[in-house]
């Protein structure tokens, strides 16, 4: 056998606790992707438990599963890994429905997820790109709430762009 | 938990903002019409893509009796409103801003959005062979314009604006005869800027030295050779192919058409930028003497600023 020893770093395990009670528990490494968590372990020092009132169970663990598959490409200092990411991260938004999406943005934005909230967002304007005013209204499931004559003024401005 | 469904227009402004920021220029007028949260919050949006590296610009028309049209990358077209291009000229297009002059007045033009900076009095009053570059959007702390012009045979006259500043700086410069040809094009790259003639002649003006440098542009194939000269920091699109480009009934028959030119960033970081020229295309002579049709053209990445604090300089 080799004398050499095994190179497990031991990582420190941080608990999660959502608005719903459900509990996570996530490395440290992972979840300080998280600028807000990363804020409250550096503030906080020595908690363990971290509650987090405003965001659900399920988009939670959405959003930490996210972050662990980023971390974990990264760990290997490998070129393919953007290549990896980049995949992953479409497959990921792909068959999201909007209401999941609503939330995971409103979850990925309390918790300054950045790069996750980078994404979510892009996905959102590729869900207006190509689309009438009508059409993203309607996508949205939005009012216009502009007074009469207020939207027909606008359009007026640049009436090429609705055609 | 109750999942409730929200309504996306009660989405933080930071949120929305971030996503009118990822819109190009049409699919970010549509948004600012949805709902007055989703306006408000793109406020500060100017469809930066649009000026991506590598995205080349779109063309607009305009001239005498001509409303504006602007033909897309992909070709499409639009009829555009911009009283402001009513019998005016174009001088130089860069950031998505043009500098436009206009019945003895000068000033900056987003386009799409009427968005207008004017500048304090204009350093001349007709225009002749005025060339001109501006370095920053106009908006921005370190925008200078330069606007160059010739006195006579061997003298030329460069004005120099800064951001701020109430009045134009003049600087004369002679020349010898067989040194320079008129000056048709300039562009400016890292606190310089460039004016070329038509032939292969360059004068260089720094920002900095407020000082003139006159240049030879050559093609240098041999490292050795190559190593002693300055480089161009961007290659040089005497042509933009445009003739071709365009469709018959963009330039009917026996229309001529002057254009102005733009800065065109590459795509890759070892790639280098390139300057559209300012063209002439002359048509074809007209047997039956008519008179013939004198368009114009700019050349211009569709961006969407919005001025608030009155348009001051």
């Amino acid at each position: 056998m080799s004398s050499s020893s095994t190179t497990t770093t031991t990582t420190r395990l941080l608990m999660l606790k959502a608005s719903d009670g459900v509990t996570f528990e996530v490395e440290e490494a992972v979840a300080t992707k998280l600028g807000a968590i990363n804020n409250m372990v550096e503030e906080e020092g020595s908690e363990d438990l971290i509650c987090l009132p405003n965001v659900n169970g399920k988009f939670l663990g959405m959003v930490l599963e996210w972050c662990k598959k980023h971390a974990n490409n990264n760990t290997n200092s490998d070129k393919g890994n953007d290549e990896v990411n980049k995949w992953w991260d479409k497959e990921f938004v792909m068959d999201l429905d909007q209401n999941t999406l609503y939330h995971l943005l409103m979850a990925a934005d309390y918790l300054s997820g950045t790069e996750l909230v980078d994404l979510l967002t892009e996905k959102v304007a590729s869900m207006i790109r190509g689309k009438k005013v009508e059409e993203i209204r309607e996508t949205f499931k939005i009012k216009s709430d502009f007074l009469p004559g207020q939207e027909e003024e606008i359009r007026k401005k640049n009436s090429w762009a609705f055609e | 938990m109750k999942m409730s469904h929200r309504p996306w227009s009660d989405l933080s402004q930071d949120i929305l903002t971030l996503i009118s920021n990822r819109l190009g220029l049409i699919e970010l007028i549509r948004f600012r019409s949805v709902c007055k949260q989703w306006k408000s919050s793109s406020s500060t949006s100017t469809a930066e893509i649009e000026s991506s590296p590598g995205l080349n610009p779109w063309f607009l028309f305009y001239g005498e009796n001509l409303s504006p049209r602007s033909i897309t990358r992909t070709g499409e077209k639009y009829a555009i409103r911009i009283p402001e291009l009513e019998g005016a000229a174009v001088l130089a297009s860069s950031h998505g801003w043009l500098l436009v002059f206009k019945n003895g007045s000068i000033f900056f033009l987003c386009p799409f959005s009427r968005s207008r900076i004017d500048l304090p009095s204009s350093p001349f009053s007709d225009l002749a062979d005025h060339v001109a570059s501006f370095s920053a959007p106009p908006s921005d702390p370190g925008c200078a314009v330069a606007v160059i012009s010739r006195i006579d045979g061997r003298r030329l006259v460069l004005k120099l604006l800064r951001r701020g500043e109430e009045e134009w700086t003049s600087f004369e410069y002679s020349y010898g005869v067989s040194s320079l040809d008129a000056v048709k094009c300039a562009a400016h790259r890292g606190g310089s800027f460039y004016f070329f003639d038509g032939q292969d002649r360059l004068l260089m003006f720094s920002i900095k030295e407020l000082g003139p440098k006159l240049c030879r542009v050559v093609k240098i194939t041999d490292p050795k050779e190559r190593a002693k000269c300055e480089t161009m920091p961007f290659w040089c699109k005497k042509e933009s192919g445009l003739k071709k480009w365009l469709e018959e009934d963009d330039l009917p028959e026996g229309a001529s058409i002057s254009t102005c030119g733009t800065y065109v960033e590459s795509e890759t970081e070892r790639g280098s930028d390139h300057v559209i020229f300012h063209e002439n295309i002359e048509a074809a002579e007209k047997s039956d003497g008519d008179q013939r049709l004198k368009l114009k053209g700019v050349w211009i990445h569709p961006r969407f600023f919005q001025v608030y604090k009155d348009g001051r300089w």
